[in-house]
């Protein structure tokens, strides 16, 4: 009798497999064939070309300025004065740029901590994550530039949870209430982080809290450490 | 009772399937041979019940077991550049035709059998 129940239900296992995995072939053959994955391929090739040659287009494109700027270059090298203003003010760029300048301008500063019952459950901690999660948003909203706590966020920045028992970035020690100050069109900063599945759904959805303010002048500190460059040429 | 629990599971079978989302391109085909050899098993084990020679163990062990060798030699076959499914397919179709003809003489010498003592009856 028992040996009879397993038969059955293993052959009843079986056909139930069995016919539901050809109806997802059959299902799945009907899409490829409507979709015409055949046809596809050609056009996704076609695409990639055109895509290679918009590319190749803007590489030449770019490399005409280059072209350009070394001209220029070479022109005001007779002229002393004038490289020294040029290269000057490309300096000035490449440290905006990296973070090696104190910046000051309108933006954000935003709080995130811990939620009230953080120390009962885990889930309530600011982890790294909502971190990154909250400097990558930023990012898309236009910031130019960002610091968490009085650190200032480059582009060899790191938020690392040491343990899962605190957070280090740029090998400091930062911990809850984060204030993140960030520099930017105000407008776009607010809506990114306001949106509907975004930064603050985001964080109320764990109870963490996260508030901010508009601000029309914050002032964002250098970036103190060197930023080395061993392996890469 | 073993035809209901076909019948019943192979519905079951059916709407599950079309509930389920649609696989990717590349994998449709690894899928196909795996069904090929599957059908191919459930042949076999028709053919093993009529043949009254039928075992449970030999029966899933081959369903899987053939399925996955199938999946795994197209795998192979495409790392190769070899079409190794046509030779899982033909060898698959094949036994398949074999067991079908045996399935089709087994039931013909019975609906013959039936017609003869009928004939004789009367």
């Amino acid at each position: 009798m028992k040996g009879k129940i397993v038969m059955l239900v293993t052959i009843g296992i079986i056909c139930a497999l069995l016919t539901s995995v050809m109806f997802v072939q059959f299902k799945s053959v009907h899409v490829i064939e409507e979709s015409g994955v055949g046809v596809m391929l050609e056009a996704e090739l076609r695409a990639e070309y055109a895509d290679v040659k918009e590319k190749s287009g803007e590489l030449k494109a770019q490399i005409e300025e280059t072209q350009k700027s070394i001209d220029e270059y070479n022109e005001l090298s007779t002229d002393d004065t004038g490289t020294r203003e040029l290269l000057r003010s490309d300096v000035q760029k490449a440290e905006m740029d990296l973070g090696y300048k104190s910046v000051k301008g309108p933006g954000l500063i935003i709080t995130l901590s811990d939620g009230d019952n953080a120390a009962n459950n885990s889930d309530e901690v600011v982890k790294y994550f909502d971190l990154l999660l909250a400097i990558n948003e930023l990012k898309y909203a236009g910031a130019e530039a960002i610091s968490i706590n009085d650190e200032r966020y480059v582009n060899t920045s790191y938020i690392a949870s040491i343990q899962g028992m605190y957070l280090i970035m740029n090998g400091q020690r930062i911990t809850s209430p984060y204030t993140i100050k960030v520099i930017g069109d105000s407008k776009y900063l607010e809506s990114v982080i306001n949106i509907k599945g975004g930064l603050k759904d985001q964080m109320k959805s764990y109870n963490k809290n996260i508030s901010y303010t508009v601000e029309n002048e914050i002032f964002i500190n250098k970036y103190e450490n060197l930023i080395e460059i061993n392996y890469g040429e | 009772m073993i035809y209901l629990t076909i019948i019943i599971c192979s519905v079951l079978g059916v709407i599950l399937g079309m509930n389920l989302p649609t696989i990717s391109y590349s994998y449709s085909g690894y899928l196909a041979i795996a069904i090929i050899a599957a059908l191919d098993s459930v042949f076999g084990g028709i053919t093993s019940v009529l043949k009254k020679n039928f075992d449970i163990k030999i029966f899933v062990s081959g369903f899987f077991g053939n399925a996955i060798l199938a999946m795994l030699l197209t795998y192979l076959g495409e790392k190769l550049n070899v079409d190794i499914y046509l030779a899982a397919v033909i060898v698959f179709v094949g036994r398949m035709f074999t067991n079908l003809s045996i399935i089709r003489r087994y039931y013909i010498d019975k609906i013959a059998k039936k017609y003869e003592k009928k004939t004789k009856m009367s």
